[in-house]
């Protein structure tokens, strides 16, 4: 079974929740699909198994950069192509590697050559193996990665029979939240009572529902507003399976990076009971 | 002037920081803009307790096959990137519309004109006015792909109609595309991050994409009691503070609601050395 733990804002406790979840489950793999900012190997440290380079788009160089007399500029809808000193400089941050121009303009030679997207690395930790990825900061082609990466985890899955996968999504609703979404069997959303939160979990549950993926919610951080923790007991009802109080303990295990659940403080005790009663649920 | 709000790692407390920021700027009599970057999940205007008025739909490019002209040549499909255009046994080309990109690769390929143009909705975008701030949303559309055509939509719009001498722009989390659309043209950045694990680590992202786009900036701590860890180097460090949690959950803006509070004083401090 695969579980995607989503929330469209970002900090509400996701990475948190997931982690308590992956824990409870006796026996699955971890793949953080936040591969811009991946946090759980910082929760779960472990022996590095594989690190593979992965590419997932590609960027226009020019061959014969001697450009004469078109609009050269204008053929470009990401704006990446800029004329300078009577030379073509393609802007690598906004490349897409279309590859429009090199179609458009034959006589400047310009090729599609593969870019480094990533790393994709998969770790042995005490508990479970744990797949995730490093962007390279700022390129394109998260979804792709997050794409590889469950592939990648598809594979040890099979190889070892593990029947469990827990998916931690990243904030937004955009195209790695799309790619980490699709095919999963259930999706966890974390809400925290603030109307931001509740606003934008709505959207990612469009993404969800867009999917066909049933889906139970997780209110975390209760204590910081009671009227808006009411506003998310009437709005999602008996979805909602579990609530987790406001504890400031959890910061300083983030500090360190001990696994939240694993404390003997109130949250703890709230996480732990909230992955048993969600694993009650939905086997 | 144009200062971008970044982070990394997601609630660190942007969004805050940047409408207090605007709102201080404002009190200091300077016009402001701001532009919600984050389109994926807005919260600025949820922040200010806003409506989002003057919604634009926002379309992104489709190809059309045009039937009675296409040749079936295959040429859209091998040079389509995205994997956008399939071609099925004996028939034309089709297409995935969610997986395509708007780069017209193919209408540039296609050497028998077969190629219309149509479009689909990406989403929209806002203008709105609160408390003297003008306000530039956007809203992606659920199950599309295309966050950074959104920020793009909102920054084009905010530039053309906006009037502010300065503008804040709020970024969404994370270190890909749409934080880089909505990062560059910035004249300064500031990191918003926490004193854990996960926010240090985010913040070294963001780092790199900063200076991969040559942008000077500097780093707030938010909630910076939360835990004895240091960030160092901060310019702007704030304390966990209730009171600031509560006009965050409400909807009223803290620096004009209580503007005696200690953190009132400090953001109106750190705006004035903006200026």
């Amino acid at each position: 079974m695969k579980i995607a733990v989503l929330s469209g804002k970002g900090g509400t406790g996701k990475s948190c929740v997931a982690s308590a979840i992956a824990i409870e489950l006796e026996n699955c793999i971890l793949v953080d699909t936040d591969v811009d900012c991946p946090n759980q190997f910082l929760l779960f440290k472990g022996k590095e198994k594989s690190r593979v380079i992965f590419s997932a788009s590609k960027l226009a160089v020019v061959g014969n950069n001697n450009p004469y007399g078109k609009d050269y500029e204008k053929i470009c809808e990401f704006g990446a192509i800029k004329l300078e000193n009577n030379k073509l400089r393609i802007i690598e941050t906004r490349c897409e590697g279309c590859g429009a121009c090199s179609i458009a303009f034959p006589e400047l030679k310009i090729v599609l050559e593969p870019r480094k997207s990533g790393d994709i690395i998969v770790t042995e930790t005490d508990r479970f193996p744990l797949v995730y990825g490093e962007l390279v900061p700022g390129e394109a082609g998260s979804g792709k990665v997050v794409f590889e990466l469950k592939r990648f985890a598809d594979g040890i899955a099979s190889d070892n029979k593990i029947p469990d996968m827990l998916i931690d999504v990243p904030a937004g609703i955009g195209c790695p939240v799309i790619a980490a979404v699709s095919g999963c069997d259930y999706a966890v959303g974390v809400v925290e009572p603030t109307p931001a939160s509740i606003a934008n979990l709505e959207r990612a549950l469009e993404v969800v529902k867009h999917f066909s993926i049933p889906y139970l919610i997780v209110m975390n951080k209760t204590g910081i507003s009671e009227a808006y923790e009411n506003t998310i007991r009437q709005k999602f009802g008996k979805l909602l399976i579990a609530e987790i109080p406001y504890d400031e303990t959890v910061p300083h295990m983030l500090a360190v990076g001990t696994p939240p659940s694993l404390g003997d403080n109130i949250a703890a005790k709230s996480l732990k009971n909230m992955a048993k009663a969600l694993l009650k649920k939905i086997r | 002037m144009i200062i971008g709000i970044t982070g990394g790692k997601g609630g660190t407390g942007k969004t805050v920081i940047a409408v207090n920021l605007a709102l201080a700027l404002a009190d200091l009599g300077k016009k402001v803009t701001y532009f919600d970057c984050d389109t994926d999940c807005p919260s600025a205007h949820i922040i200010l307790d806003a409506n989002l008025d003057n919604e634009l739909e926002m379309h992104s490019f489709l190809p059309a096959i045009n039937e009675e002209k296409c040749k079936k040549c295959g040429g859209c499909v091998a040079n389509c990137q995205f994997n956008a255009i399939y071609m099925p046994k004996g028939k034309v080309p089709a297409l995935v519309p969610s997986l395509c990109s708007g780069c017209k690769a193919c209408t540039i390929t296609c050497p028998h004109g077969a190629i219309d143009s149509s479009n689909k909705t990406i989403g929209w975008t806002y203008k709105t006015e609160k408390y003297g701030i003008e306000l530039f949303s956007g809203k992606l559309k659920p199950s599309e792909p295309l966050s950074e055509k959104m920020v793009e939509a909102v920054k084009e719009r905010g530039l053309k109609e906006g009037k502010g001498e300065i503008v804040i722009i709020d970024t969404s989390a994370g270190a890909h595309c749409p934080v880089v659309r909505a990062l560059e043209g910035c004249d300064k950045a500031f990191a918003v991050t926490e004193p854990t694990l996960f926010g240090e680590h985010d913040l070294e992202a963001i780092k790199e994409v900063l200076k991969k786009l040559k942008i000077p900036y500097d780093i707030i701590v938010n909630r910076s009691t939360i835990s004895s860890k240091k960030i160092p180097n901060a310019v702007l460090e704030i304390p966990y503070d209730r009171t600031m949690v509560d006009c965050y959950v409400n909807g009223t803006p803290f620096v004009r609601t209580f503007p005696n509070h200690p953190l009132s004083k400090k953001i109106s401090d750190f705006a004035k050395g903006l200026i």
